[in-house]
């Protein structure tokens, strides 16, 4: 019965949550943002800005969401004074001088203060207890697991033992608390260097809109931008029902959201494309796709790989590896890249056991439809140049086929992983508008072949979610954009956050093609899964 | 096939026909079931007659299945949640469920990680079920969805996992016109509230390709 229960329960919070906002004025942590921001104007040309101003915002970031005192160790005010200290000793003419040295006094000065924060925190809990299960009725939602145990330290050390402190990841699946506690903007209490704060805010706005208690109480500093309730749903405005939010407390002018939170890591860039240029080498056009490695991928809508997002639900466990088009990649998604030559020869061996086991085919049988599917590209390749491709599309379209398709019958083909088209008449067609209509007899075993490299395909797909099923990755993505998984048998897997992508299709070689590249323009052949990339 | 009954494995149909399936070309062989006694009798007592006829009944009903693609075993988890609670609602026997399409004609409901592409079950497009319901992001990105178009999709996702945000984001963003021409009482059920976020649209359906795998 407690299981179904636990689901209305979760439901009923869900359906008229209650979101009460309370505003906490901190002068002194104000001061410290106004100290960080004068620094903002050096971070595009000094790396130890960025540095001071993301290690000052992070500290930020632990007073606002946590009851911690600002000399506690996790916050690590010490830390950034001292390297403060450092930088001002060994730089004492570096531009970054004056407004450092605004900043350690503010520093100086929060560290000596109290946290209202902390005082928030220990009145609101002293009105709950635990409910007639026993269970502590308020939850505490502390933005990262790893700062669980010391938030669980200061309840104790404060005699408040009648609490859960947890990660919202720990939340998912749960409800049925009386009240849930969460402190700071949930776009920067939540955020990530790889999503803006509106995705942030999205993606952290069950916390608000299906809650683990029916009651959300929040504590916002002042200066903080208005939680906007609309920004909190998945859905668009019409599709989502009304959520009030009801604000108590001090109010400052409120900074848009982009201003308030940490400066960007630098602009992704294109890879310098030195190859270009060389007539030996064939070359497409192609988007490239910049990742948080630092390393780009291209893709071309009709050659090569396709893009392969990763896609995980949090609540069932499931995870998909789903087959994109190049442009519905955007920031945010999770791609998949298979890194070193390894995929290619993978998908061949396995295909060709597939033909032996399942179709009782000989080496020879196998070579020589390997071979029809090389003479194919060949021959075509050889009409574009001698008759034209505009020429041979009319002649295609002459043929019965749809136009689009015809346009698809004399590209993809070029592709070296390329084996035939999925219908007949369209192969009858192209073989004959390309002169070669000995390879017409040949479809059916090119069929066979294409049967086979599907199979192998779906195979190591399977074994690829297999592993992405153990979920330790999620984690490091969060923190650091990447990670590259090492496939037993399938070699490396990279999966990284995309960042942007190219305004324009670029010349690029066709080797290129759904591989990474680092900034140099090289090709990637393998990656350290402790490797920093470049 | 004779005038009086349908005739097929040495035995002459005279009623129940809509036991009898035509199966699409290409169809996965498989080998014999049987229902079992204890779900034979629970699904007498759904379908309200003698076990004698159960068999017909239940094939009949499994012409036109609701195929669910999610994590099979979050579904099954919610199922037995259910069927504790209330084994009045016989939900075993409601919820008879098959694992993937090849169960297709056995069970009225086939429950499947993610629904295949035309690769793996190109014969699915010649059968037709009654509702799809893919369930979290990954049962609506990693399903083939071009098998049925004209079968209406019912998509659920909780705005809790993270995944479901970057699904919403896409089909916001994917501009399909929004689904006007609903009956009244459709409207209404679909109509955002009790927190619950809704929003009907109708995919385009989907652009021929001719795709090769790239691993």
């Amino acid at each position: 019965m407690s299981a179904l229960t636990d689901v209305f329960a979760t439901w009923e919070s869900a359906t008229w949550p209650r979101v009460d906002v309370h505003r906490i004025a901190w002068p002194e942590l104000e001061e410290v943002l106004r100290a960080a921001s004068g620094l903002r104007p050096f971070v595009q040309m000094s790396s130890a800005a960025v540095q001071f101003v993301g290690s000052t915002v992070g500290a930020r970031r632990i007073l606002t969401t946590t009851p911690l005192a600002p000399r506690h160790m996790l916050v690590g005010l010490d830390e950034i004074l001292a390297k403060i200290t450092g930088f001002l000793r060994d730089h004492p003419a570096h531009s970054i001088c004056e407004p450092l040295q605004l900043l350690a006094g503010a520093l100086d000065a929060i560290r000596d203060s109290e946290s209202p924060f902390a005082e928030w925190f220990g009145n609101v809990l002293s009105e709950y207890s635990e409910d007639a299960r026993g269970r502590p009725e308020a939850v505490v939602v502390v933005p990262r697991q790893a700062w669980v145990p010391a938030v669980g330290e200061w309840m104790s050390a404060e005699e408040l033992s009648c609490v859960d402190v947890a990660s919202p990841a720990q939340l998912r699946t749960v409800g049925g608390y009386r009240a849930v506690l969460l402190a700071g903007h949930p776009a920067t209490a939540f955020s990530s260097v790889w999503k803006d704060p509106e995705t942030v805010l999205r993606e952290s706005g069950w916390l608000l809109t299906a809650p683990p208690a029916a009651h959300v109480r929040m504590a916002l500093p002042a200066d903080a931008p208005a939680i906007k309730p609309y920004a909190a749903w998945l859905l668009p405005d019409g599709a989502h029902p009304p959520l009030k939010v009801n604000e108590s407390g001090p109010h400052r002018a409120q900074p848009a959201l982009h201003d308030w939170g940490a400066p960007d890591h630098g602009v992704p860039t294109v890879p310098r494309l030195a190859i270009i240029g060389n007539a030996e080498v064939e070359e497409t056009h192609a988007v490239a796709i910049l990742t948080a490695t630092g390393y780009s991928v291209f893709f071309h809508s009709q050659l090569g790989p396709r893009p392969h997002v990763v896609v995980v639900d949090d609540e069932t466990g499931g995870v998909a590896l789903t087959v994109v088009k190049p442009s519905a990649l955007r920031a945010g998604l999770l791609l998949a890249v298979r890194v070193g030559v390894a995929p290619h020869e993978q998908v061949v061996t396995r295909a060709n056991s597939w033909l032996k086991q399942r179709r009782r085919w000989s080496d020879d049988d196998i070579q020589q439809t390997r071979e029809a599917a090389f003479a194919l590209k060949g021959a075509l390749r050889t009409a574009r140049v001698l008759v034209g491709v505009e020429e041979l599309h009319r002649r295609l379209v002459g043929r019965g086929v749809e136009s689009g398709y015809a346009h698809v019958l004399l590209h993809n083909p070029l592709d070296e992983h390329y084996i035939v088209p999925q219908r007949l008449a369209a192969f009858d067609a192209l073989t004959t508008v390309i002169g070669a209509p000995e390879l017409a007899a040949q479809f059916d075993a090119l069929a066979n072949v294409r049967v086979a490299h599907q199979q192998a395909g779906e195979d190591i797909r399977r074994e690829v979610v297999d592993l992405l099923r153990a979920r330790p990755w999620v984690d490091r993505v969060d923190e650091d954009g990447w990670v590259a998984l090492q496939a037993n048998g399938l070699g490396t897997l990279l999966l990284t956050i995309v960042t942007g992508r190219s305004e324009k299709q670029l010349a690029v070689p066709r080797t290129w093609l759904g591989v990474p590249i680092d900034r140099s323009g090289r090709r990637v052949f393998a990656i350290d899964a402790d490797e920093e990339p470049q | 096939m004779d005038v009086g009954g349908l005739r097929f494995a040495g035995i002459t149909l005279t009623k129940n026909r809509d036991s009898v399936h035509d199966l699409p070309a290409a169809f996965p062989e498989r080998g014999d079931t049987s229902l079992s006694d204890e779900l034979r009798a629970e699904l007498a007592a759904v379908l309200g007659c003698s076990p004698s006829l159960v068999g017909y009944r239940q094939s009949a009903r499994c012409a036109h299945p609701v195929v669910i693609a999610g994590e099979p075993s979050a579904f099954r988890e919610d199922v037995a949640c259910l069927a504790n609670v209330a084994s009045s609602l016989r939900i075993s026997a409601r919820l008879d469920t098959g694992r993937g399409l090849h169960d297709w004609f056995r069970h009225p409901a086939l429950v499947m990680g993610t629904i295949p592409g035309p690769g793996e079950a190109l014969w699915a497009a010649a059968l037709c079920p009654r509702l799809v319901i893919l369930t979290g992001s990954v049962g609506w990105n990693g399903s083939w969805r071009g098998h049925w178009p004209d079968v209406p999709v019912l998509a659920l996702l909780s705005r809790r996992s993270r995944g479901a945000c970057e699904t919403a984001a896409t089909i916001a963003a994917a501009g399909w016109p929004r689904a006007a021409a609903l009956p009244p009482y459709v409207r209404r059920l679909l109509a955002p509230g009790d927190g619950l976020e809704v929003l009907s649209v109708i995919e385009p359906a989907g652009v021929s390709s001719d795709e090769e795998p790239s691993w």
